[in-house]
């Protein structure tokens, strides 16, 4: 006899939240971002109070629309990136995070991120976002070299990032993060290296490694095609990115996605969570929602000018600017293309459960591929050889 | 039903013109005024009804309208307007289908003047003997000079200009003008009801419901339903099934009589039964001899056509089957290519009609296709005096059998002004031409006739031609016999494998050249790869020429988090779509623009 349990909660989420506001937008930089007036380490002209309302009005209006209220047992994992969330003051992230919990409850170990630039925290604000809740920080440091950082257009010192790093350790964070970019215009090997070898000796557990990528409509770009830019050769970036994984592997942190590396245990969840395909809710402009597991991958995107979201936000309605229903090729498509980008890579039985064929009937030319050293099966995973995640795009 | 019409209330006539000089609007204009057709059915363009043609602007196949016009005399005529296809491809069809008509209309931009495009035309009007008038049009346009293009036309053309009808078909103005001077100024046919049956084929095609269409033009005698005929050029004889007129819609007549241009069909399945330029006559009382300027139309370009997917070749044969009822000058062979797989040899009339019949597979039939480059016959006498004809460079004999080796020869006829001379010469001299003629036809205007092999004339003539002359010069061409050359098989050498597709046949004297600029170019090309891939050009085994492209270093995205996945997967599946439309060889993938490198250089 079927056994007629009531709809059990069991499934998990993760809540991304958009904040839009910087002090200054990088000439690199093609996330959904907006300069605000700043003065000091509060943005005088953001809007964070309306903005926080909006993003708390908004996740209310999805909570219900999914019934979320009846599927969901707890958010795992909460991370607020940007723009330059640390620009917000502790007490609006608080709020922030007090408001998710009270439509959803936060698990016990739920992870819970905030993305930091150097110059905009001192001791007081990173004890604040402590309060707050944030047991995970993830600092924007980029460069540790002097031209670099003013080349990237940063607006912090190398010593302000490395005084960043020390303030949050004292301020109690246990878990931080820092991004670190290579292929920077003039960047040199060894002064690559360099940057390398200080950033572990500042013993973060996380590092994330960013090759230096020209998106279309950046300032980059426009100095790339007149020529007043030069990047990197392909052969220096491939050396580069080579260098970084060796000097992380030498100290201890293990490569487990394409450009993210952890020392043991300390692996981003929220981040895992994109690249396994599990459900997450983006809240603020120009976030993306993902819900897949209730069956056919259901993605929408808002609206990304932060003025019109709060807009709609704020009036219940929903920011929501389109949205698109995975076809069953298409979601193969994106499980190849993530999960590929771990260490472990795909896991075949999962795969075909799924989709109904493995995993290599997805993609082009794998025997060509295989034979030419870049993707490998072993023990129920496909995954990435070490030469394959240099040319993942071939692959997927 | 429509009944005869008396021969001298007929005028059949076509329209000259340059390519955007208005012949589609103004016979949109013609088929409108005498309400040929309703408000409700104007298309724009309505005689070309083929999509490409649209948006090409030209006429693949022949269109004809019988239109009714009470004149100011009082009387009404059937006009027949019949359209020619517009390239030099199917200069001998538009030579039939003026050869029906008794006259023509030139058309002319009044403000941009006499075009090049537009002479060849005229010139096979005048050989067939057309009562030819011109037609100023869009006189509406503020730069519109009626007199300076009216001393052009007298100038250029040595055609008298004074009674030059002044229109716009655009605004309207004048289509009354060009019915009255169709009506004056172009003779009625001439012809006997009482000889025995003489009509012209002028265009056919293949119709789902009856069967094949024949387009007809009346000389002599009348055709009815039940009458059976025959044609005299295929011997085929048959019952007529239908008789019938283009209003433009097709409408059921009881007959054709002396002068009248309209449509049978007959019961037959095949276009190739019914050549155009054939002669349909009584098959019980037939006539003694065919109208004059009937030609086999052989193909004389061939390329080879192969799916992309390979599991697409059944599509393909069958979508060619379907293209080739509508179309005899169109012709394929199975063939099979070390690199391409198995895919087809097609014979064209020319560079034109391979595009188009390209681009039909393509859009129509949605095949993807990888084509090589066109090749023409070549006769090659092999030890031991046997002859074999090769219309693919890799089938080519062991260069050390083969005794003579011929190529086609063409016979060019450029019209060009004056000025622009110095320039044609060169490019027929550096073409390996040689010349027969230079006549001047005015002070302005030169014919030049050169003999050229027709392998020169494949690859980029027509717009070395074009950019030599600013788009000034016409060119015909007639075929001649072959000739011998001194020729070699260069083949192109991916990462040391040579691919048959590749192969060309070339002077030897420009093989080094050659070799040279195709492997530039296909190392242009050729996208990088994961391995550095070599491409060299090599006469038997001796390497002329190598370019490398260098390997791919890396291809990664840094990032991929959640708001990038949407973005990303789409920029995949481009890459995959992409990807799918090379074709391998060995490891190396070869994007299709590189079965045509060779036609891009030279």
């Amino acid at each position: 006899m079927l056994k007629t349990s009531g709809r059990q909660k069991k499934d998990t989420l993760g809540i991304y939240v958009h904040i839009p506001f910087c002090k200054r937008k990088c000439p690199y930089c093609d996330f959904n971002s907006v300069a605000a007036v700043g003065d000091g380490w509060i943005a005088v002209g953001t809007p964070e109070k309306e903005y926080a309302e909006s993003v708390l009005m908004e996740f209310s209006s999805i909570a219900e629309r999914e019934g979320l209220g009846e599927r969901i047992r707890a958010v795992e994992t909460l991370y607020f990136g940007g723009g330059t969330p640390s620009i917000f003051s502790p007490d609006t992230i608080a709020r922030i995070i007090g408001g998710i919990r009270r439509v959803i409850p936060l698990s016990d170990n739920a992870e819970i991120t905030l993305e930091v630039n150097p110059e905009t925290v001192d001791g007081k604000k990173l004890r604040g976002f402590r309060d707050a809740g944030i047991n995970r920080l993830s600092i924007g440091i980029q460069s540790l070299n002097p031209t670099e950082l003013k080349t990237l257009g940063r607006l912090h010192s190398a010593e302000k990032a490395v005084e960043a790093v020390a303030l949050s350790r004292d301020a109690g964070f246990k878990n931080i993060g820092v991004d670190i970019m290579f292929a920077v215009p003039g960047q040199t090997f060894r002064g690559w290296e360099k940057t390398l070898i200080e950033i572990t000796g500042l013993a973060p557990e996380h590092v994330s490694i960013y090759g230096l990528t020209v998106e279309k409509g950046t300032p980059y770009h426009g100095l790339l095609k007149k020529g007043e830019l030069v990047l990197p050769s392909e052969g220096l970036y491939a050396d580069m990115y080579r260098c970084g994984a060796r000097v992380m592997k030498e100290n201890g942190y293990a490569r487990y996605e394409i450009s993210n590396f952890a020392l043991d245990g300390f692996e981003c969840r929220h981040n895992m969570r994109y690249w396994l395909g599990k459900d997450y809710i983006g809240l603020g402009a120009g976030a993306h929602s993902y819900l897949g597991l209730s069956g056919q991958g259901l993605r929408w995107w808002n609206e990304p000018s932060p003025g019109r979201y709060m807009e709609m936000a704020g009036k219940g309605l929903s920011p929501s600017a389109g949205s698109e229903t995975l076809k069953v090729e298409e979601e193969a498509t994106e499980r190849i293309m993530l999960g590929l980008r771990l260490k472990e890579g795909i896991r075949e039985n999962e795969f075909i459960e799924r989709f109904g064929s493995p995993p290599a009937e997805f993609i082009l030319r794998w025997k060509e591929l295989n034979e030419l050293g870049l993707i490998r099966a072993e023990d129920g995973f496909i995954a990435l050889t070490q030469k394959g995640i240099l040319f993942s795009n071939e692959v997927f | 039903m429509g009944k005869m019409t008396e021969k001298d209330n007929i005028r059949n006539f076509s329209i000259i013109a340059h390519i955007d000089h208005g012949k589609s609007t103004l016979s949109d204009r013609l088929l409108e005024l005498t309400g040929a057709l309703t408000a409700r059915e104007k298309v724009p363009q309505f005689m070309d009804k083929m999509a490409i043609e649209r948006e090409r602007g030209i006429t693949i196949k022949a269109q004809t309208a019988r239109l009714n016009y009470t004149a100011d005399d009082g009387k009404t005529y059937v006009l027949n307007l019949i359209d020619t296809p517009g390239h030099v491809d199917f200069s001998y069809e538009v030579s039939r289908s003026l050869s029906a008509c008794e006259g023509a209309i030139l058309v002319v931009d009044a403000s941009q003047g006499v075009e090049a495009q537009t002479l060849a035309h005229l010139y096979t009007a005048t050989d067939v003997g057309l009562e030819i008038f011109p037609v100023l049009n869009k006189i509406d346009l503020p730069a519109a000079d009626p007199e300076r293009v009216k001393a052009e036309i007298e100038d250029v053309l040595g055609m008298d200009a004074k009674g030059a009808v002044l229109a716009s078909a655009k605004e309207g103005i004048g289509i009354r003008d060009i019915l009255e001077a169709i009506v004056k100024r172009i003779p009625p046919p001439r012809g006997d009801r009482s000889k025995p049956l003489k009509a012209l084929v002028f265009d056919s095609w293949y119709d789902t419901y009856l069967g094949v269409v024949i387009q007809i033009r009346v000389f002599d005698g009348a055709i009815k339903k039940g009458m059976r005929i025959k044609f005299l050029a295929t011997g085929k004889t048959c019952e007529v099934e239908t008789v019938g007129v283009f209003s433009p819609h097709p409408r059921k007549a009881e007959e054709l009589g002396v002068g009248e241009v309209g449509f049978i069909t007959a019961g037959i399945k095949e276009v190739r039964d019914t050549d155009v330029g054939d002669t349909v006559t009584g098959a019980d009382n037939p006539a003694l001899a065919p109208l004059p300027g009937y030609k086999k139309v052989k193909p004389m370009v061939f390329s080879g056509l192969y799916p992309v997917d390979s599991s697409q070749y059944g599509p393909l044969k069958d979508a060619m089957d379907k293209l080739r009822l509508n179309d005899s000058s169109f012709s394929y062979e199975p063939e099979t290519s070390l690199a391409l797989g198995f895919g087809f040899r097609c014979g064209f009339l020319g560079l034109f009609h391979m595009e188009i019949i390209q681009e039909r597979l393509e859009r129509e039939y949605g095949i993807n296709l990888i084509t090589t480059a066109p090749t023409v016959v070549y006769r090659i006498t092999v030890q031991g005096g046997t002859v074999v004809h090769v219309e693919n460079p890799s089938k080519l004999p062991p260069a050390g059998t083969i005794e003579k080796f011929e190529e086609p020869y063409i016979l060019a006829s450029i019209h060009v002004p004056t000025e622009y001379l110095g320039a044609v010469l060169g490019l027929c001299e550096g073409k390996r031409g040689s010349q027969k003629e230079i006549k001047y036809l005015t002070t302005a205007r030169v014919l030049v006739a050169y003999e050229l092999p027709l392998n020169e004339i494949m690859l980029d003539f027509y717009d070395k031609l074009k950019t030599a002359t600013r788009g000034y010069a016409s060119m015909d061409y007639e075929y001649l016999d072959y000739k011998e050359g001194d020729l070699v098989k260069l083949d192109i050498l991916i990462n040391g494998q040579a691919v048959d597709a590749l192969s060309v046949i070339v002077p030897r004297d420009r093989a080094y050249y050659r070799g040279k600029e195709i492997a530039e170019k296909m190392k242009e090309i050729i996208p990088r790869q994961m391995f550095e891939i070599s491409i060299q050009a090599a006469v038997g085994s001796r390497i002329i020429s190598r370019e490398t492209v260098k390997a791919l270093r890396k291809n990664v995205t840094a990032k991929c988090y959640g708001g990038d996945i949407t973005r990303k997967r789409k920029l995949l599946e481009k890459q995959k779509e992409g990807k799918k439309r090379m074709k391998q060889v060995g490891r190396v993938e070869l994007p299709q623009e590189a079965f045509l490198a060779v036609l891009k250089v030279g």
